[in-house]
Order: C-alpha cells, then structure tokens, then sequence
C-alpha cells in the first residue's frame, strides 16, 4: 500500500514510547514526522504548519491532550487535521469527553503496528471528507 | 537505525524507574499534610496511568496491573472523605509503589507468592472503596465512535 506524503505529529511525554511511536510511523513508510513531549511544545510545531495528523497521549504534564484537541478544534484552519488519541486512559467519562471534544479515533494502549496503520489510516479518511 | 529489542526495553525500563521515583516523591509530599495534599494524589494516579500505558505496551502486565490498581486507589484518596481514610489509600500506595519499582528493574523474572498475596491486598482494598470507575474496551470504543457519527 502506498503510504501518501502526510505531516504527523506525535505528542507523547514518554520519551521511549515517543520514539517507539515514531519507529513504527517510519517503519509504516510515513516520512513527515515531528515529535513533542508537551502540549507546549505540540503548539509550537502547530503554530507554523497545519498538519494532517495528531497522535495524542492524554496527560502530557502540564496540560493534556483534551486540551489541544479542545484547542485545535476551535479554530476552523484545522479542520482537515486528524485527531487521534493514543492513551491508557480508558475510563468511560474520559473517553467520551474526548468523543466531544471532536477527537476523530480512540486507541487504547497497547496498540500494535497493524491496528495503528489502520486507524491512522481511518482517521485521515474520515477528516479528507470534511 | 533502529534500536534493538533489548536497548529499546533498557530505554522504557529507566524511563518508567524515573516515572517511579516522582511517583515516590509525590507520596512523600502526601503524607507530610494527608488532608491538605491529598489532591496529589490525583498526580500521582496520572503517573500510575503512565506506568501501565508504557508497561502495557511492553507486555509487562505485572507491572501493569499494580500500577492500574495505584491508580484507582489513589483517586479514591484524593477523593476520600476522612483522614483514615486517605491514610489507609496512601498506606496500600506505598505498597504499589515499592513493588512497581521493583518489578519494574526485574521485570524479567517470575512473580512469586507474594506479589499475588499484594495484588489480593490491594483489590480488597480498592473494593472497599467501592470498586474501580468504569472503564471501556476498544470495541465499546469503536461503539461509541459510530453512535456519534
């Protein structure tokens, strides 16, 4: 399958799992990947370039991935962005806080490089759409 | 290049040691004022979620069960209503985090006897606290995406 020249950003305060992450992007042939460990550092990379994709963590300290997403959504330049949450947070009322907020897909760690694929690959299908 | 196997779990081990030991300094925080710092607790649940996400996707899920069980009890604390009460969550926390910790640096040997009599510990304890929040799977997930449409 051929992947398409899409800009991602990962957004992970796990300086392993970060880099984890990134592997397996670029191992799925994305190219175009930049990396944070905060929501500040997230909206540096944001405040220059729209990108196609999000991959979130939910607690990113200080601030949260809810934040961003909340943040991104409100302003109409992006929304041809992807938003996926990638997080262990799995209690109902934060999952569907995130279903609110506009987060396009919801993956619960572990996740595995075939499930991740697909779901970026969804996520970007979706968003193409709007 | 990409890392090996061995060096990328190196990596995550010394990173979750660090998430750890934060997690240890929190408490000690906490038991200065149990009342006035128990929304610390609240802190320290994140880092316990943080464990298990990054334990969970090693495959670690000792490690990853005690750290879920910390983080549900710690959020019972930083919600408790009394100071036995708060003392009682942060006493079983001292407990998740000393294993945490260990099986984290030996998380290639078997758990033994003993790391079951905890886990039974803490699932008492967190029972009598009314039980863990409700949590949702990845097919319940992709549910509740297509309900919202």
């Amino acid at each position: 399958m051929a992947v398409p020249n899409l800009s991602i950003v990962v957004i992970e305060d796990v300086q392993a799992m970060r880099f984890h992450l990134k592997q397996m992007l670029q191992e799925m042939g994305f190219t175009r990947i930049q990396t944070a460990s905060s929501v500040e550092e997230a909206q540096v990379i944001l405040m220059v370039e729209v990108v196609d994709l999000i991959l979130c963590d939910w607690y990113l300290n200080p601030g949260s991935g809810l934040d961003l997403l909340k943040e991104l959504r409100a302003k109409r330049e992006n929304d041809g962005t992807a938003f996926v949450m990638l997080t262990a947070e799995n209690t109902k009322e934060k999952v569907v806080e995130a279903l609110k907020a506009g987060v396009d897909d919801y993956l619960v760690k572990p996740i595995a490089a075939a499930t991740l694929l697909s779901k970026v690959a969804g996520a970007l299908a979706k968003r193409s759409h709007r | 290049m990409t890392q090996n196997r061995q060096e990328k779990i190196e990596d995550f081990v010394n990173e979750l040691s660090d998430f750890a030991r934060n997690a240890e300094s929190t408490l000690s925080e906490v038991e200065k004022d149990l009342e006035g710092n128990r929304q610390m607790l609240q802190g320290f649940a994140g880092m316990m979620l943080t464990i298990r996400g990054t334990a969970q996707q090693l495959g670690f899920a000792d490690v990853a069960h005690i750290a879920s069980l910390g983080e549900e009890i710690a959020v019972k604390g930083a919600a408790a209503e009394s100071r036995p009460q708060i003392r009682k969550c942060v006493g079983s926390l001292w407990d998740v985090i000393t294993s945490v910790k260990y099986l984290i640096q030996h998380h290639d040997q078997e758990t033994g006897e003993e790391q079951q009599i905890l886990v039974n510990r803490l699932e008492y304890t967190l029972k009598a606290f009314g039980g863990s929040r409700a949590k949702v799977g990845q097919d319940d997930i992709e549910r509740l995406l297509r309900e919202r449409g």
